[in-house]
């Protein structure tokens, strides 16, 4: 290197009179100010000008702004609640909002439920018809029909309330693809199918994992959550104490590992805390108790500032809470009474990670490997768990009631 | 890494000659350490040509990064106080701040013009950002333009 700095940058050493200073910016130093602007904000952006339209609109700046932005991820709660009316719970200010979710109203449908989230979409079901994936920030969702499942069926008018054991939803990075996993019953409670719809694809496939024998209803939750790369069911009462069920989407297949700590309560189900698999159960008594899973497999404790929210439903009313990864409440606020009814507990809600993300291209892959991969031996995983148990105080009042999940 | 006394020359883009304390600017800009780490700075001959720079923004810059290397003890907040003075600064000022910390490659200083920017516009309504920003043509044909404002009325 010689005795001077090369001058490769044209001299820019004031503005031209009539230009704004986002017309000479150069385009990556707007990139690095739009990463540490949240998702929420850089939407409303988009409407600033063209250019910054194209910018916050491109798929590998959604990616890294995912991946990589400086702001803390900001988490949202969606609540589709009885009467199939969604909210949208901000998890900074517990504020509820009531939205529109994609889908027309005019048949009324009381069945419709949030199954799962995934890098800022969502799964909804919209029982019977039709799953939907939804970007709430967005906007953009896509509908996935079952009718390739329910003309494989041998019974007579499929009903997914009963046939239908576990919902999931996740990302698979190898192939840049999202995936919805369904297991299903074929009506005898004894033959047992596992579909996968890709996005990319746009198609079901069908094929046979091995799952965890014995295998059926009210073994697992039967909706899962999506963390590094797989889905994770929790075991519910029954054949399965304390365990864990997964299916990687990269191999795609089932595997089960325990869980050293004894859940069975009045309600309890998996969550995301502090970026962390967290287990969350309440007694009858109201005393929540919550374990967070402190190494998942090799990938180290992650801290995000934001914290995650837990719905605590009670018989009389229902409450938010917030909780950080040390288990510490940080906030509650009871859900407007108007909108909750005891006992008609069809109401569900997941909490995602907002993300500017589009669908994967609409490219049709010619890549069969996947196919080849059924039949794989159920695994059981020996990663090294460690859990650290937090016992919450009593909230008095309330109790759980959650049948619906 | 020099010793705090030597001092170097910095060359502004109307060739004005500002000398700093070698350590400053080592500190604080990636490019001038890497210069001076491989021995391609010459204290008896070398000043540094910054022809994109000129005086007043380059005597701010030497401001910054001398406050930041004998105050870097100081507290948060008279720090924050510090920053956030030090770029009370019109948009043309910021402007070349920030050509000058990204070519120098000063990161804190990048960092708090990116910030300053960031805050500039957050929150802030569509109409409210098109002014800070003096953006007159959005590049949206009206079409585009008054289906967005249909669309997101509250944005705007």
């Amino acid at each position: 290197m010689g005795n001077s700095i090369p001058n490769h940058i044209r001299k820019q050493s004031s503005m031209e009179k009539n230009k704004g200073m986002s017309d000479v910016l150069p385009l990556d130093v707007i990139r690095r100010i739009f990463l540490r602007l949240p998702a929420k904000e850089l939407f409303r952006l988009r409407c600033v000008s063209k250019l910054w339209h194209s910018l916050i609109s491109d798929r590998d700046f959604a990616e890294s702004h995912l991946n990589h932005s400086s702001v803390a991820p900001s988490h949202s709660c969606l609540f589709v609640n009885f009467l199939s009316v969604g909210y949208f719970v901000d998890v900074d200010t517990l504020a509820f909002k009531e939205l529109s979710l994609p889908f027309s109203r005019k048949k009324r449908s009381l069945d419709f439920r949030v199954l799962g989230s995934c890098r800022g979409f969502v799964l909804l079901n919209r029982f019977p018809h039709f799953l939907i994936v939804w970007n709430p920030l967005t906007g953009s969702s896509k509908r996935i029909s079952y009718s390739h499942i329910v003309s494989r069926s041998k019974i007579p008018g499929l009903n997914f309330h009963d046939h239908a054991l576990l919902f999931g939803f996740g990302y698979d990075a190898s192939q840049d693809d999202y995936l919805v996993v369904l297991a299903w019953d074929n009506g005898n409670h004894s033959q047992f199918h596992v579909d996968c719809f890709s996005l990319r694809t746009n198609s079901w496939i069908s094929f046979d994992a091995a799952l965890p024998k014995p295998f059926g209803h009210k073994m697992w939750e039967s909706r899962g959550l999506f963390l590094h790369g797989a889905i994770h069911w929790l075991s519910c009462y029954g054949a399965y104490m304390n365990a864990i069920l997964i299916f990687d989407l990269k191999e795609w297949s089932f595997s089960t590992t325990s869980i050293p700590v004894k859940h069975y309560n009045w309600y309890s189900d998996l969550t995301l805390l502090g970026g962390c698999l967290a287990l969350f159960s309440y007694d009858h008594i109201g005393k929540t108790y919550i374990w967070v899973m402190k190494e998942y497999k090799i990938v180290p404790l992650s801290l995000s500032n934001g914290s995650d929210i837990i719905a605590l439903l009670s018989t009389t009313k229902l409450k938010f809470a917030k909780y950080n990864v040390s288990g510490e409440l940080l906030q509650e606020i009871d859900y407007p009474p108007l909108c909750y009814r005891p006992n008609r507990n069809f109401l569900t809600f997941f909490v995602y990670t907002e993300s500017l993300l589009p669908f994967p291209a609409d490219t049709k892959d010619k890549d069969k490997k996947k196919k080849t991969r059924m039949n794989k031996e159920l695994g059981k995983t020996s990663f090294k768990s460690l859990y650290h148990a937090i016992v919450l105080q009593t909230r008095t009042g309330i109790a759980c009631v959650c049948e619906s999940w | 890494m020099g010793s705090p006394l030597k001092k170097i020359m910095l060359c502004s883009s109307e060739k004005e000659i500002f000398s700093v304390e070698e350590q400053v600017m080592v500190q604080h800009s990636v490019i001038i350490n890497n210069m001076i780490e491989d021995g391609s700075y010459n204290y008896e001959e070398s000043k540094i040509p910054l022809d994109c720079v000129d005086s007043k923004t380059l005597k701010k810059v030497i401001d910054y990064c001398t406050y930041h290397t004998h105050h870097h003890n100081d507290n948060q907040e008279d720090l924050e106080a510090w920053d956030a003075q030090f770029l009370n600064v019109d948009s043309n000022g910021l402007y070349d701040l920030l050509m000058a910390a990204n070519y120098l490659e000063i990161r804190n200083l990048l960092d708090l013009i990116y910030r300053t920017i960031k805050n500039m516009i957050k929150g802030k309504k569509i109409d409210e950002i098109r002014r800070i920003l003096n953006i007159k043509d959005h590049g949206f044909t009206p079409e585009e333009e008054e289906q967005n404002r249909k669309e997101y009325p509250h944005f705007y």
